[in-house]
């Protein structure tokens, strides 16, 4: 029987690989258990045996394909690490510990906006089906450097997105930021730390409530190595707290950002 | 079973498996994950006398080498 917990790695078997532009790339794993209690927001540690670097490296994980119990890996190459993955064939197996981190609320009641950044999308793709489902009113800003980069559009072709390239090659010309619209009541954002910080800015004194994925560098994803540590308001005043722990999602009123 | 306590100075432990710095937290984040009653002692990481707010990232970067450093994050 297929067990996953905080516990312990379990090793799995990659089913089908994608080779995207630009060197993304898609891995796709069967674990039925892992692919149902996932929830947009949450992310996996992978550990990669034939990678030079020792420590595991995390991810957002993609699509869940409930009726295969298939979930996707997204990722693009940046290092030796996602080097090493990208080489990977179909039946090579890579070591994955989760669901880590809090996922995004996406049960909060109101109007949801969705913000992407480049791979920041990765998210996303498992919180559309399910905003779908529930009938709301939602929406996908979803931007790019460029029309080859604003990757998964026969798959978003099912919801309501609007898209932005920097170099205006597909949707609108222009950053996301540039598209952000007051009249909702949640947002979701996943992308580049300035886009952020930007997106926090933008509803700074609005009411309407901002979730934020934070990226950092992890050791081990569990709280215990203290490396993805970043200054963060809590109830004492500022503090560094752990984005694998106590993220990756946070509120954005919560988060400071580099002066 | 054998008895295999024993101490450094003041310090008494019940046996001399000893979780190294750096690599247990402050002992209770290992809680999930094993028996801490099992273990003769835990070092932590390094810790103040009043709390500290810690080291800005980025806290640890790729080497050359394996050998890896984590700058300090938090302190309790």
């Amino acid at each position: 029987m297929e067990t996953m917990d905080k516990k312990g790695y379990t090793p799995l078997e990659i089913v089908d690989k994608r080779e995207w532009r630009e060197d993304f790339f898609s891995l796709f794993f069967h674990s039925p258990l892992l692919t149902s209690s996932l929830r947009s927001g949450h992310f996996l540690m992978v550990r990669d045996p034939d990678a030079p670097p020792l420590l595991s490296r995390p991810f957002s994980m993609g699509r869940l394909f409930h009726d295969e119990g298939v979930f996707e890996l997204f990722f693009q190459v940046v290092g030796k690490g996602t080097e090493s993955m990208a080489r990977k064939r179909v039946g090579d197996t890579l070591s994955v510990l989760g669901p880590l981190g809090n996922p995004f609320p996406l049960e909060k009641p109101g109007r949801v906006l969705l913000i992407a950044g480049g791979r920041g999308i990765s998210p996303f793709l498992s919180a559309l089906p399910v905003l779908a489902e529930s009938k709301r009113d939602y929406s996908l800003l979803y931007g790019a450097k460029t029309a080859r980069t604003l990757l998964f559009r026969p798959f978003l072709a099912d919801f309501p997105v609007s898209y932005r390239t920097d170099d205006g090659s597909f949707g609108q010309r222009g950053l996301v930021v540039d598209g952000l619209s007051r009249e909702v009541d949640l947002v979701f954002a996943c992308g580049p730390e300035k886009m952020l910080e930007r997106v926090a800015l933008f509803y700074k004194d609005l009411p309407t409530e901002v979730y934020l994925s934070l990226e950092e560098r992890m050791g081990c994803g569990t709280g215990i190595c203290y490396g993805c540590a970043r200054k963060v308001r809590t109830d004492r005043g500022v503090e560094m707290v752990r984005v694998c722990e106590e993220g990756p999602v946070f509120e954005a009123s919560r988060v400071v950002w580099d002066e | 079973m054998s008895d295999l306590s024993f101490s450094i100075g003041p310090l008494r432990f019940p046996n001399p498996v000893v979780l190294a710095s750096g690599t247990a937290g402050y002992g209770y984040e290992l809680e999930p994950y094993i028996d801490l009653d099992l273990l003769g002692g835990v070092i932590t990481k390094g810790i103040y006398p009043a709390p500290r707010a810690g080291n800005p990232s980025p806290l640890k970067l790729p080497s050359k080498t394996r050998i890896s450093s984590f700058n300090l994050s938090i302190s309790r």
